[in-house]
């Protein structure tokens, strides 16, 4: 199946008049990755990495300075109104029209999608109930909330039933039970066959959701790839219970130790995990479990954030 | 089609729902009936006078409402970036121009509509008589603010709003001289000079067109073929200030 987003070598440069001349800038250089159906993509960066940058160039709210990108097969340059009526868009810090109420704007958006009438009525006040924002629906947009605000710009993403949504940091500026609503509206959508594609700075919350995750720094992508893939070679170390030994044992590459009457052994090299288990087993204990401790997504990305700087300096 | 409706509609809530339209508007309310009392009136010419008055007042604030509006309509949108979620949907930037422009349009159609029914009721209050003429002099009117708005518009697709409004200020006051420079052009001292003025002079939309005040206040007869290329002119100018400005658009990153 064709992927729903390609990008190839897309680079965008701003030029700005500083101290009496023109200083280019380039804030994405040469990026590539793809989006495929059905997954949730997690873009994650640090801040000023280029990810709205990214998302901009492929809402064509900005021009790409090289390169190309496809969404849905079309090329992004040409704006196809076919492609955009198959996209949900939820911008960063969404910020709407505050002289209209939050009902008021989402059948505006359906009015731009050709939906009016009854059917914009009925789909929007779906929405609003998706998004628990039925009792605001005839609240002035500029007195709503920034975690209502997010709501109302998920719901105006969903306006047209969109195949592929874009959303630009979708849980920020939500409490902590807004971000588990969204999280789990954004698995519902996968079950029903959408496509996400969404930046965030929230590791915890992308790494609970994502299929593949995308890493840019410095406007570069630093890694592409499914999770276990991307932490495959970040086990930091194993752990082994075992049961029924007596007495310590001396443990090559680790250590053990006795908590209420299991051997906890702690191997910092993953190699030797098979010699141990089976100096464990030479002494009659019985292996209760064996975990690889592997690093979450958080300190991975920390940890590659600071090879980069440190290899940049 | 259907998207222009829904912005022009969505841009002639939004001027609704601001407060400095009713200002205005209450303003003018208040300002023909009131100036009966207050302006010194010659014996016999009362009504001449208010004519005079009424649709100077009509001008001034339904230019405000044009350039102050105008400038700010395509600035608020990138300002407030509210611009990202329509570019996003299936619109084209120059169906968001046009929806803007038609929206405001609107908002200038009925708040001349109002002032010059207000106007009316003056004049009929003073004694007066209402005539086609009357209704000429309206339509020229708001044939200027059919081509100050999409002047206005067409700016501030490319400067902030003070300059813009400052720029289309200064095109209206210039449009309504266009003649004029056409005669000083004529007098200018060499061949170059001339030509360039003479250029400046096309360019600027001429306003003058649009002017029938001196008939209305004087019962003057106007040719309807004087009307019809009138309007033919500002429409096309309008067309070409939203064409210039859609392309400006269409070039620009929306950062």
């Amino acid at each position: 199946m064709e992927n729903i987003l390609e990008i190839d070598k897309l680079s965008k440069s701003f030029t700005d008049w500083e101290h009496f001349t023109w200083r280019s800038k380039t804030i994405l250089d040469d990026i590539s990755f793809e989006v495929r159906p059905g997954e949730i993509f997690g873009f994650l960066g640090p801040n000023g990495a280029g990810k709205t940058t990214t998302i901009k160039t492929l809402m064509g709210i900005i021009k790409p300075s090289s390169g190309t990108a496809r969404i849905l097969g079309h090329d992004i340059r040409e704006r196809s109104n076919r492609m955009k009526e198959r996209i949900g868009f939820l911008p960063e810090n969404p910020y709407f029209y505050d002289y209209l109420t939050v009902r008021e704007f989402l059948m505006f958006c359906a009015a731009l999608f050709g939906i009016n009438g009854r059917r914009a009525g009925h789909q929007a006040d779906q929405l609003l109930e998706l998004v628990g924002m039925t009792k605001a629906a005839k609240l002035p947009l500029r007195k709503c909330s920034k975690g209502m605000l997010q709501r109302t710009g998920i719901a105006q993403s969903l306006i047209n039933d969109p195949e592929f949504l874009v959303w630009d940091e979708p849980v920020s500026g939500l409490d902590p039970i807004g971000r588990k609503e969204i999280k789990d509206l954004m698995l519902e959508l996968k079950r029903q066959g959408k496509t996400i594609f969404f930046s965030s700075h929230i590791l915890p919350d992308a790494e609970s959701l994502c299929d593949r995750v995308g890493i840019i720094v410095n406007g570069r992508i630093h890694r592409v790839g499914a999770l276990p893939e991307l932490l495959k070679d970040s086990v930091n170390w194993v752990e082994i219970v075992a049961e029924n030994i007596s007495g310590k044992i001396e443990v090559e590459g680790g250590k053990s130790e006795e908590v209420s009457g299991q051997t906890i052994v702690r191997l910092n090299d993953a190699s030797k995990v098979d010699q141990t288990l089976k100096t464990l087993m030479s002494k009659g204990g019985t292996i209760v479990s064996v975990t690889p401790q592997r690093e979450n997504l958080e300190s991975y990305f920390a940890r590659q954030i600071k090879t980069l700087k440190e290899n940049q300096a | 089609m259907k998207r222009i409706l829904a912005i022009a509609l969505n841009t002639f809530k939004e001027t609704v729902r601001d407060r400095i339209l009713y200002g205005l508007i209450i303003f003018v309310l208040l300002v023909l009936p009131g100036s009966r009392l207050v302006i010194p009136l010659a014996v016999g010419q009362e009504v001449k006078i208010m004519k005079d008055f009424g649709f100077a007042a009509i001008t001034l604030f339904g230019l405000l409402i044009s350039v102050v509006v105008g400038t700010t309509l395509v600035f608020k949108e990138l300002d407030k970036r509210t611009i990202y979620v329509l570019v996003a949907k299936p619109v084209r930037r120059w169906e968001l121009l046009l929806g803007k422009y038609f929206g405001l349009m609107c908002t200038l159609t009925v708040s001349v509509l109002i002032m010059s029914a207000t106007l009316a009721v003056t004049i009929l209050m003073m004694g007066g008589n209402l005539d086609g003429l009357l209704g000429y002099a309206v339509l020229g009117i708001y044939m200027q603010f059919v081509v100050i708005t999409s002047v206005a518009i067409f700016f501030s697709t490319l400067a902030s709003p003070a300059l813009s409004a400052a720029f289309a200020f200064c095109l209206f006051i210039a449009g309504t001289a266009a003649d004029q420079l056409r005669l000083f052009a004529e007098r200018m001292p060499g061949s170059f000079l001339k030509m360039a003025v003479n250029a400046v002079s096309y360019l600027i939309p001429n306003l003058q067109n649009c002017n029938f005040r001196t008939e209305a206040v004087y019962g003057l007869a106007v040719p309807f073929s004087k009307v019809g290329l009138m309007m033919m002119y500002c429409l096309l100018y309008a067309l070409a200030m939203l064409i210039m400005g859609s392309l400006v658009l269409e070039r620009k990153d929306l950062k």
